[in-house]
């Protein structure tokens, strides 16, 4: 057998088991997303269902949650939301206003004590039916757990988002997709309005997208905020 | 021949509210309900309970008429009637479900009178029924209770049978039954007495007759005969129609028609009645006088479900716990099955060689009657807890019942199929079992001022809840979500408590320029603010704070706050 064909036929293999989960699951089933632009990055609009989604930023304050649920809220507007809340930060109130809408009725907040038990809601939550999308800070995070996440999220047929640090990067990861969040500049100096500017780089996917980063901005308008994609400064393929 | 013992406890809704609260005795209580489409309007209303001596000279007892409110009148003209009186109402929405639960589970408190007990079957019961056949002689050596005026003021309430009267049961069943056996009757005497000592004591106004029939023991309750002495048509002939138990439109019919008396009725000729007064005339005018059959749908008494394992070899090893925790569980669920009920609570004892047993509660979202998943919540708590060594005893008992049927079915306030539900309140139960109840919570927005205090988190999974209360599922019923009063720019994530920085501001009064916080400097590239938020000195800890939201030279956006009390800055939370 030539060199060639053992190579394809392996590959094959890995992909194959790579994907296990995904071919079972129906492939109609994507969950837009609410992120004007990110379609551009991901191709078909939309997560596939029971994935894992990581959101790497430097620091708190960052914008990668905001980010985050903005992209994500198809997958919990009409289920459960479940935020696990180690540090007790999740503040209610602004998940309510701040353009996100989440209806507090559908939202749990899990509040673990220790980080082995946050792993453990999480993959719990995942792994359960019926929930829309589990939110949750994940700092360390070995290959294993990440593929038992994995495994659960194509169980359950939710969202993972995890919000990880941008160290983060340099571990190997069982998620659908990773993006790194970095500020940007704002466009205009105006101190009345709030507005802010990020670049969202998708930097692993299972599938090869056209483009790799795309520039979001939040502006401040009278009726609240909106997220809107810059189109003239989307950079294109690396 | 039968005997039937009923105890009206008139206006029962209101007496139900003040036995659960009895600070409401001294006030107006007015109970209402949104009946068809007039919005609110009285269902019920009790007057303030005066004491004892001013009541007897008074001549009404019944309370529902008292300060000109009428049931069915709007709440708002009974608001404005009671506007004027010296003490506040008491307005509550009428909760006819906790009140038929509340008088079964008085009825099953009657069983030291009877074996048979139960409630009347109405809409809105008020009765409980005893069938005292063949118990009269039991209480005829029944020592004499201490005096009534003793008992009066341990309940501090006015007898409704006290009607310038020396004894306490209704004198025309005491008059009727003195004809016959005296020893049947002193017992009937006696046990009337100790039932109405009995309803006393616990601070009800009870009224008690006994009769033949339900019907007439009904009848006899609810109003008063004239005549004495006889047989039970003697009794019945003279009262008033409405003894019967009929329904509004008939009793209407029938006072157009002049017929006010039983014994109006009486001598009508009886194949007539049915064609123009309906079948439901005949029929309870034949359970009065005993010529149709009423049956007493018994009250069951509850006993405690619980299963014991003892063993004289003790278990070293917390699998064949599990193993045994199984087996119980499955005796258990065996015993709930045939009443279609479910485990919400669950108490479990573990004792070993130790002195001290090992004790834990498992507390689930809704019923549930799978063995596999309590299994596995009841082995979340044996993995964690401490045991003791050489287990020889272990105890399952389910504190807390509910039936299959009330589990609520939108858990979150949208539909989900049944095996999606299931899993999230499953999840739910699991979360909640392993992390702690406080641990899983869903969060309420409270209208305060204070970021901090602008959020309580309420558990999913309540502890200790009451054990048959109607009222619990309310709990999963969307919350009531007080608007915020504008739409303000809040951090995604608030640290509590607030982090103290060291900060640089431009004035005394103005923004900060630059600060530390999390082993790096931060420079402010622009702020917007400052947002005073300020309590007031009625607070334990009024606060007065300047609010800036900073973005640095990083791109982040922090919430700070400058703190006049302390001259300092804190670092509240961050625009994640």
């Amino acid at each position: 057998m030539a060199a060639r064909e053992i190579i394809a036929e392996l590959s094959q293999r890995i992909r194959a088991i790579e994907r296990t989960g995904h071919r079972s699951a129906p492939q109609a089933d994507v969950t837009l997303n609410g992120l004007p632009g990110l379609e551009r990055l991901l191709g078909d609009a939309g997560w596939p269902r029971g994935c894992l989604v990581e959101w790497l930023a430097d620091g708190r304050g960052a914008g990668s949650t905001s980010l985050a649920l903005w992209a994500s809220r198809a997958a919990w507007r009409d289920n459960l939301l479940v935020m696990i809340d180690s540090h007790r930060e999740w503040h209610a109130p602004a998940l309510r206003h701040g353009g996100f809408a989440v209806d507090l009725n559908k939202t749990v907040f899990i509040r673990p004590e220790q980080p082995l038990d946050a792993l453990w809601s999480l993959e719990q939550a995942l792994r359960t039916r019926g929930i829309g999308a589990v939110v949750c800070d994940v700092e360390k995070l070995s290959s294993q757990a990440c593929r038992r996440l994995q495994l659960a999220a194509e169980t359950g047929g939710g969202l993972g988002i995890l919000l990880r640090p941008a160290l983060a990067r340099r571990q190997p990861s069982f998620a659908e997709y990773r993006f790194l969040v970095q500020p940007l500049p704002p466009p205009n100096k105006s101190d009345v309005a709030v507005s802010r500017r990020w670049r969202v780089e998708l930097l692993r996917a299972r599938k090869q997208f056209a483009q790799r980063s795309i520039v979001v901005e939040l502006s401040n308008d009278s009726d609240g905020l909106c997220v809107a994609a810059e189109l003239a400064s989307a950079t294109p393929a690396a | 021949m039968t005997r039937m013992v009923c105890v009206w406890l008139p206006n029962w809704p209101v007496q139900r509210l003040r036995h659960e609260r009895p600070e409401l005795r001294d006030r107006p209580v007015v109970l209402f309900s949104n009946t068809g489409n007039r919005g609110p309007c009285v269902a019920a209303v009790g007057r303030a309970l005066l004491p004892v001596a001013n009541h007897e000279t008074g001549k009404s007892a019944h309370p529902t008429t008292v300060d000109g409110l009428t049931i069915g009148m709007p709440l708002a003209e009974a608001e404005a009637l009671l506007a004027g009186g010296a003490v506040t109402a008491h307005i509550e929405r009428h909760d006819p479900a906790a009140d038929i639960a509340g008088l079964r589970e008085l009825a099953r408190t009657c069983d030291t009178f009877s074996p048979l007990f139960g409630i009347e079957e109405a809409e809105s019961p008020e009765c409980v029924l005893l069938d005292v056949t063949g118990c009269e002689h039991l209480f005829a050596n029944r020592s004499p209770v201490a005096p009534r005026q003793e008992s009066r003021k341990i309940s501090d309430v006015q007898p409704l049978t006290d009607h310038g009267r020396t004894n306490s049961s209704w004198p025309l069943s005491r008059s009727a039954s003195l004809s016959r056996s005296d020893r049947a009757t002193l017992g009937e005497h006696k046990l009337v007495d100790a039932i109405t000592d009995d309803f006393q004591q616990r601070g009800f106004q009870v009224r008690v007759a006994f009769a033949p029939t339900i019907g007439a023991a009904w009848a006899l309750t609810h109003h008063r005969s004239p005549t004495l002495d006889g047989s039970v048509d003697e009794m019945l002939a003279p009262l008033p129609v409405t003894a019967l138990r009929l329904p509004p439109k008939i009793i209407e019919t029938l006072h157009e028609l002049g017929l006010r008396r039983i014994g109006q009725l009486q001598a009508l000729p009886r194949e007539t009645l049915p064609s123009r007064f309906g079948e439901g005339l005949l029929q309870r005018l034949d359970q009065a006088f005993g010529d149709a059959p009423e049956l007493l749908i018994p009250e069951r008494p509850l006993e405690p479900v619980a299963t014991v394992w003892v063993t004289d070899e003790p278990l070293t090893d917390r699998e064949s716990l599990k193993f045994v925790s199984s087996q119980l569980l499955d005796e258990l669920l065996g015993r709930l099955k045939p009443r279609r009920e479910g485990v919400r609570q669950l108490f479990c004892q573990i004792k070993g060689t130790a002195a001290r047993p090992v004790e834990f509660v498992v507390n689930l979202v809704s019923p549930c009657d799978v063995a596999r998943h309590l299994l596995e919540l009841l082995s979340l708590q044996i993995d964690r807890a401490d045991l003791p060594e050489g287990i020889s005893f272990m105890r399952l008992e389910a504190t807390s019942i509910a039936s299959l049927a009330t589990r609520q079915r939108d858990l979150f306030g949208f539909e989900t199929d049944g095996d999606t539900h299931h899993e999230v309140s499953s999840l739910l139960d699991r979360l909640s079992n392993r992390l702690g109840a406080t641990a899983v919570v869903r969060a309420v927005p409270v209208p305060d001022a204070q970021p901090e205090l602008a959020v309580t988190h309420e558990p999913c999974v309540a502890e200790g809840r009451e054990l048959r209360g109607e009222g619990r599922d309310k709990k999963f019923f969307p919350l009531p979500l007080s608007p915020q009063p504008s739409a303000q720019c809040r951090p995604l994530r608030l640290f509590a408590p607030p982090q103290r920085i060291e900060a640089t501001a431009a004035g005394p009064e103005g923004a900060p320029m630059r600060f530390r916080w999390d082993h790096r400097d931060h420079r402010v590239i622009r702020s917007w603010g400052p947002e005073r938020i300020e309590t007031g000195w009625w607070r334990e800890q009024s606060i007065c704070r300047d609010y800036f939201r900073v973005e640095t030279q990083t791109g982040q956006h922090f919430w700070l706050f400058r703190c006049f009390d302390q001259a300092a800055w804190f670092l509240h939370g961050a625009f994640d």
